[in-house]
């Protein structure tokens, strides 16, 4: 074998690459360095997730690369706040009593990140599991030793006499109210299924937003979501 | 164009460049092609083309254009699944079946490519191999991109050459 300086080149690159993003997996790893993980990552892992890239790259969900996934409720940013009665009356519904919480206005799980609809209205749009009614997350809560909870409010039924996307149910998609229900509900951050993207359009002379699930899984007998 | 900047969608979703809509030879990527095919098109086609008037002619085979796209986005979803099954295959087959049936019949005089006719086994292998990402030729294509993005100063050696010639 005799290899020249292209593919010296090419072999040195790719070694130091490797080297570079197995360096945190390594027990000799400074403690400085690993602080700095948040920044490393963003430089040698590619930041698409759910495109093809990432699909090449991992292969399915990958829980364990997310540091922000095992963050404890003392590290979140912020400090505890008073909430307000209406979120208090949502999650006693759900069975749990609570007065201040931390409220961070995003939230990362499984690598991606989902947020207020105030601090980023694409990643406050998802599914949940169960549920066939898109949500809009109104709130983020951490609460000592129970996890993270979203508040969120349902999208209402669009009001029209043909929804075109009931003929293409593999697309995913449907038509719903611009506007959100009043009342508001709270679910825990597992409960989340997916996001979705939305377009608010005019048919039937009203404006109606179109919801599109963005569920990387499909299944060929369903029509949900 | 107006879809491009009005769809509001999570950070993570490919951003498609506008010049798509603008540029007739824009070159985009496989996933901003995807992106563009499953997210855009559809609500694009029917805002603009479902509520023409049936009886124009004309508007009518826009109709028609709208339905061939949808029915090909449909097997694109459900063949670009993370889970596969029989049914998710049968689906597949069913809608690539009707998006050729309606391509034959909105342009007659069209001579179909090869990768039509690939495109029709693919439910056997989502059957025999299981879903697409297990085994389509993306990650050999981004390896390639790497490969072609180090820098170097093309001085090849016999390694290569050998390589080549064997190829």
């Amino acid at each position: 074998m005799n290899a020249g300086e292209y593919e010296e080149t090419i072999a040195r690159s790719w070694h130091r690459s490797t080297n570079l993003r197995t360096f945190f997996g390594k027990q000799s790893c400074p403690p400085a360095i690993e602080v700095c993980y948040g920044i490393f990552e963003k430089l040698v892992k590619p930041q698409a997730r759910g495109t093809l890239t990432m699909d090449s790259v991992e292969g399915g969900d990958n829980e364990s690369i997310d540091p922000d996934a095992m963050l404890a409720y003392d590290e979140f940013p912020g400090r505890e706040e008073t909430i307000s009665d209406n979120v208090r009356s949502a999650f006693l519904n759900r069975g749990l009593t609570v007065w201040k919480a931390k409220s961070p206005a995003r939230v990362r799980r499984n690598g991606i990140s989902f947020s207020t609809e105030q601090s980023h209205e694409g990643n406050s749009g998802v599914f949940l599991k169960n549920h066939s009614v898109p949500f809009c997350i109104k709130k983020i809560h951490c609460l000592p030793s129970k996890g993270t909870w979203l508040v969120a409010q349902r999208y209402r039924r669009a009001d029209v006499m043909l929804d075109p996307y009931i003929a293409y149910p593999h697309l995913r998609a449907s038509m719903w109210a611009t506007e959100l229900t009043s009342s508001l509900e709270v679910f825990s951050i597992d409960e989340i299924d997916t996001h979705f993207a939305k377009r608010d359009i005019s048919w039937e002379g009203k404006r109606v937003t179109v919801i599109f699930s963005l569920a990387r899984v499909s299944f060929g007998d369903s029509l949900n979501h | 164009m107006e879809d491009l900047q009005d769809v509001v969608k999570p950070s993570w979703v490919t951003s498609v460049p506008a010049t798509v809509a603008t540029a007739p030879k824009a070159k985009l990527k496989s996933d901003e092609w995807r992106t563009w095919g499953c997210l855009y098109l559809p609500v694009s086609f029917i805002r603009l083309w479902l509520k023409v008037d049936p009886v124009n002619e004309k508007e009518s085979r826009r109709r028609d254009l709208m339905h061939l796209t949808m029915l090909l986005v449909s097997a694109i979803v459900i063949a670009s699944s993370r889970v596969t099954s029989e049914e998710n295959a049968r689906e597949y087959l069913a809608y690539m079946l009707g998006y050729r049936q309606a391509l034959e019949k909105l342009f007659p005089n069209y001579l179909c490519q090869s990768i039509h006719h690939m495109a029709m086994h693919i439910p056997e292998y989502l059957l025999m191999y299981g879903p697409v990402h297990g085994w389509w030729a993306y990650p050999f294509e981004r390896m390639i991109g790497m490969l072609q993005r180090i820098a170097v100063n093309s001085k090849e050696g016999w390694l290569n050459l050998n390589g080549c010639c064997s190829f």
